[in-house]
């Protein structure tokens, strides 16, 4: 798949929709595109995290382990929505472990590459990171509003 | 209406008024002394009434004088009001039997007695107009208080006093008696002039056969209340009032009087148009006899507020308070079209800790305030004008059969219910009805579907009584009353996209919506359903969902809070299923149900998207007993939850929705 | 505290379902027996009830004596030694379900009054003899020590609110036992206020209802024997009561049998403490 190929992918998705030509044709030259066999772990938990994914198709559900339970799904992700943004944090380590949960693809940046590019392009860096803000952003109003617990069950007047 | 005649009956022929209404087949409630002040009670004689008695009041205190005059009237007020007969503070409600599986509940509505009322005030007939207005705007007038007021003889005694608490003339409803009485008089030290004021009155007027009185004594009767008009002064400024106090609700004079304030309730039950009850259940030890009772309640009582998931609408002295008077002085206007005070100042006097309203209502809502919009909704809705007093009926119970029970999820579970009965079987797509079973509080349940012989009702486990309804078998019997409330308004969306969100059991009444929708696909746009659950084992009915899932005429996607490994789907809250899609909302009606704080985050999102909010419907859940708009508990701004909606859209609601404390 | 569901439909005590009936017991701490005396004076009632239940342990009525374990244990009495600290922990142990009875178990009762002095001062202006008397410092309600799964106020209880109870124990519906002012039940009643009327002070505003507001009916003020109930605003009544009363004569009036509760002992610290036996003033509760 070419550079340009991986540009018509990423323009397609919400996260890189409003991109400028030149930032996006920068973006698309450090990323590429992968099939994720369903249950493939793309990021876990705690580690190091390598790349930075931006789905195409598919979705991956983002787990945090629970000590004596299975891995509970805090979160799923899919078409155009980030995996693995930790990658471009100085420390990159991994909030959840992202595991493809149907047969998916998705364009991926090495994480020290896209560091560099980044630093090395301050128009893209800024157009990238008020995207990963905007993701993150939902991903913490999510998290609050499930915080609340809102249709647990209770006491009732009757 | 003032027919004939004024005449003037003699102080020492009092009792032949007495004998008058005694020969009617009256029992005749006046005002008599007891305990330290004035009280209504059944007077035999004249001989017991308050002669040579006056008062005094204050913030806080009332104190009766004794002055040695022959007059009996002077005491201007007693504590108690009328609503003590029309509305008393205990009726009893229905007596349900259980025998096995058989369940009969019938209403109990006794003959209502014949009563005269000897001593009404101009204050007091406005309140009795006032509250019959409350009790018979709706869907179904209450029985029992028409039957009551509509039994009871009305003989107004004008005032020739007034106490420092008196502001009738402020709120319009006095001291000069106009209308609304069937006799009315005004007492001179001699005796009493007196005038007919309907025709029952004027019938008894002309079996007394009185002389008409000197025109010196009328001329001395009109001075008399013109004099007291004039000691009252005007207290307070009615001017703009309720649009004044729409724009204070977030005043910080609130919490400066819920300092004070002890919620004790004594304000709202001296009050003689506050109508709020709630209902109190009594029964054997086996639960197989049990009756309700209806109760004076009070929206100062902590429980008022309370709903399902221990959640409180208003937990503060603050909230409550405010709720009290916005409602007397603003909202009802909304509900009833006119105030709900008459400045009658009891509620000043009674109040142990001495708040007195007409300092809080200029110091919360100064006239050079701002001023918020009337009626409540910006854009004025047909649908919500006050009803014309409507046909009053006693409350139907009907006695449906289990005919099978669905385990939904772990605490959620269908009944399927049998009935012939035609009201319940018209029942539209978001109504509810009163679910009774003997010797358990009634709760408010949607249906979930409507069928050709009978209904479906998808209860969550939450209390008692709902723990008892869902325990129900097969060929077991459990009484309904209903169908009750406004439904959603499918006819609005003909021709428009439909988008259906539905959060955890939410979805129950959102079901009828789409199979009305299915049945008719032909007439609606693109039709999306989005549906929201805590985990996947907490999702309602899956095998439908599924099954309309593999159609092609609509969208169907689902998501839930959180899930173990197993789960495939997606993971999130609901809006996510739709923030980023691509669909316009210009062409869009919502429907909409689920936990308050889910529906605020949807309809937001919603209206992100460009969906007007006039076509963004959702229902609301709040505390009931009665279900037609009598007992107060479910009020939310202007509205009766139970009767003006419990279907709104976003639009009719405005700043009622999502606000703290209302 | 919220009404309490005894036993939840679908969450019954094991023992209620076996072919034995619920084994209930009442037991007393320190207290005067008068919340007990309500139960057996529901006469006829209380034999209905009986036939539903197992009455393991009711010292006053019977000679069945219980260690337990009990499926319901009516607490009453608040909990004054070290041994009877011991006892409610031992009992609590065995009860699926805990309900403390009167003022004494859910407010600690009259005795608490001790809770501000010094106990020997106390006891030693009660027992002028060389009696052996060993308490704690303080008399404390029972839920100080153990979690209660719901109460019964008032001194003494309720018959009415006791019935009521038991009602919805055997139908399994929610006691109807509203946590609102006392000033309602009069209203309802037709009973004239009499702080209002006559200058009386009334704990009414401040005190949960359920005594069907005996006092105000006969004249008296009522003097929170239920307790405070929820939003007490006792901060603004006794600030009303100290406009003609001195601050040691409006702690006096918040010093009854639920003085330890809060907001009342809030209210009466706030004034110096109840009034001690050294205090020269005037008894004077009634106008």
């Amino acid at each position: 798949m070419t550079t340009h190929d991986v540009m018509a992918l990423l323009q397609g998705t919400w996260f890189a929709a409003d991109l400028g030509p030149r930032a996006l044709g920068h973006l698309a030259a450090l990323g590429r595109f992968e099939e994720i066999p369903a249950g493939t772990v793309v990021v876990r938990e705690g580690l190091r995290c390598d790349s930075l994914g931006v789905v195409i198709s598919g979705r991956i559900a983002l787990r945090l382990a629970v000590p004596g339970s299975p891995d509970r799904t805090i979160l799923t992700v899919h078409d155009g929505d980030v995996f693995g943004w930790s990658a471009v944090l100085p420390r990159p380590v991994a909030t959840s472990t992202g595991v493809a949960v149907v047969p998916s693809s998705a364009i991926t940046f090495d994480g020290p590459a896209l560091r560099a590019g980044l630093a090395a392009d301050c128009e893209l860096a800024s157009a990238l990171f008020e995207r990963l803000l905007v993701s993150v952003s939902r991903r913490l109003i999510a998290t609050r509003v499930q915080l609340l617990d809102l249709y647990q069950a209770g006491a009732a007047p009757w | 209406m003032v027919t004939g005649a004024t005449c003037f009956l003699p102080r020492a022929d009092l009792d032949r008024l007495f004998a008058a209404l005694r020969a009617d087949d009256r029992t005749i409630l006046g005002p008599a002394v007891s305990d330290g002040a004035v009280i209504y009670d059944e007077v035999a004689s004249p001989a017991e009434l308050p002669t040579g008695w006056e008062s005094d009041t204050e913030p806080g205190s009332y104190r009766l004088r004794e002055t040695g005059s022959s007059r009996a009237f002077d005491y201007v007020l007693p504590v108690t009001s009328w609503k003590r007969y029309t509305h008393p503070a205990f009726v009893p409600l229905t007596r349900a039997r259980r025998d096995g599986s058989q369940v009969e509940v019938e209403a109990v509505l006794d003959p209502p007695p014949r009563l005269a009322f000897v001593g009404v005030r101009a204050c007091e007939i406005a309140a009795l107009d006032i509250q019959e207005r409350a009790m018979r705007a709706g869907p179904i007038g209450d029985a029992d208080h028409a039957g009551r007021r509509d039994a009871a003889l009305v003989v107004a005694m004008e005032c020739a006093a007034a106490t420092s608490t008196c502001f009738c003339t402020s709120m319009g409803t006095g001291p000069e008696v106009r209308q609304g009485a069937d006799l009315i008089a005004s007492e001179l030290d001699e005796g009493f002039v007196i005038r007919s004021g309907s025709a029952t009155g004027a019938a008894m007027l002309a079996g007394l056969d009185l002389e008409p009185a000197d025109p010196a004594q009328v001329e001395r009767a009109a001075a008399q209340v013109a004099a007291v008009r004039t000691r009252i002064g005007d207290p307070v400024a009615v001017e703009g009032l309720p649009e004044r106090l729409r724009a204070a609700l977030d005043s910080p004079r609130w919490e400066q009087v819920a300092e004070r304030c002890l919620a004790c309730a004594n304000c709202t039950l001296v009050c003689p148009t506050c109508f709020c009850t709630s209902v109190g259940v009594a029964s054997d030890l086996d639960g197989q006899e049990a009756t309700t009772e209806r109760h004076w309640d009070s929206c100062f009582s902590l429980g008022f507020g309370r709903v399902a998931g221990d959640a409180n609408f208003r937990p503060k002295v603050k909230d409550r308070y405010r709720q009290w008077l916005t409602h007397k002085f603003s909202t009802w206007f909304d509900q009833f079209g006119s105030s709900g005070c008459v400045g009658c100042g009891r509620c000043v006097a009674w109040c142990p800790v001495g708040i007195d309203v007409r300092e809080e209502l200029a110091a919360i809502a100064p006239v050079e305030g701002p001023r918020g919009p009337i009626p409540w909704p910006p854009a004025p809705d047909a649908g919500h004008a006050p009803a014309a007093l409507t046909v009053v009926a006693p409350a139907r119970h009907v006695t449906t059969s289990v005919v099978a029970v669905t385990q939904e999820t772990a605490n959620t579970a269908t009944l399927r219910l049998a009935t012939s009965d035609a009201a319940l079987l018209a029942a539209r797509p978001g109504q509810f009805v009163m679910v009774e079973l003997p010797a358990f509080a009634a709760p408010p349940i949607s249906i979930s579907r409507i069928r050709p012989d009978g209904l479906d009702l998808t209860i969550r486990s939450a209390g008692p009584a709902t723990a008892a309804i869902v325990a129900l078998g097969p060929g077991a019997q459990v009484a309904l009353r209903g169908p009750l409330g406004r439904g959603w308004p499918l006819e609005s969306a003909l021709g428009h996209d439909v988008v259906i969100v539905a959060g955890g059991v939410g979805l129950a009444p959102l079901r009828p919506v789409i199979e009305a929708v299915l049945a008719d696909r032909a007439r609606y746009g693109a039709v999306r359903l989005y549906l929201g659950a805590r985990t996947p084992a907490d999702r309602l009915f899956t095998a439908e969902m599924n099954a309309l899932a593999g159609r092609a005429d609509l969208e169907v996607a689902e998501i839930v809070d959180r899930a173990g490994p197993e789960w495939l789907g997606q993971v999130g809250i609901v809006t996510h299923l739709f923030d980023h899609a691509t669909w316009n909302g210009d062409r869009v009606t919502a429907f909409v149900c689920g936990p308050e704080r889910m529906m605020q985050a949807t309809a937001a999102a919603l209206t992100g998207r460009g969906v007007d909010p006039a076509a963004i419907w959702l229902t609301l859940e709040r505390n009931m007993a009665c279900g037609v708009g009598t007992c107060g508990h479910c009020q939310l701004g202007p509205f009766f939850v139970c009767r003006d909606g419990p279907v709104f859209s976003i639009a009719e609601l405005g700043t009622a929705f999502g606000r703290e404390g209302l | 505290m919220e009404p309490q569901q005894l036993i939840m439909p679908g969450r019954r005590s094991p023992r209620a379902d076996a072919p034995n009936r619920p084994r209930i017991g009442i037991v007393k701490f320190a207290s005067c027996d008068g919340c007990q005396l309500t139960l057996l004076d529901l006469e006829d009632e209380l034999l209905a009830v009986a036939e539903r239940v197992d009455l393991v342990e009711f010292a006053e009525a019977t000679s069945r004596r219980s260690m337990g374990p009990f499926d319901v244990l009516f607490v009453e009495g608040s909990i004054s030694t070290a041994e009877q600290v011991e006892e409610i922990v031992r009992l609590r142990a065995v009860s699926h379900r805990l309900i403390t009875i009167g003022a004494c178990a859910t407010a600690g009762g009259i005795q608490a009054i001790r809770n501000w002095f010094e106990l020997d001062e106390v006891r030693d202006t009660v027992y002028p003899g060389p009696t052996y008397v060993e308490s704690l410092a303080q008399a404390r309600p029972v839920s100080d020590f153990v979690a209660v799964d719901g109460e019964l106020r008032g001194c003494p209880i309720s018959p009415a609110q006791l019935r009521e109870f038991l009602v919805s124990m055997v139908t399994g519906r929610r006691a109807q036992l509203p946590d609102e002012a006392v000033c309602l039940e009069c209203k309802r009643r037709g009973v004239v206020c009499v702080a209002v009327a006559d200058g009386v002070p009334c704990l009414g505003p401040v005190t949960r209802t359920g005594c069907g507001a005996i006092c105000p009916a006969y004249g008296r003020g009522c003097y929170g024997c239920f307790g405070p109930r929820e939003s007490a605003n006792t901060t603004s009544l006794a600030s009303w009561f100290s406009d003609s009363r001195s601050a040691p004569d409006v702690a006096r009036l918040f010093s009854g049998f639920t003085a330890w509760s809060e907001p009342f002992r809030a209210t009466i610290d706030a004034r110096g403490g109840p009034p001690g036996q050294a205090d020269p003033r005037e008894e004077s509760h009634d106008a």
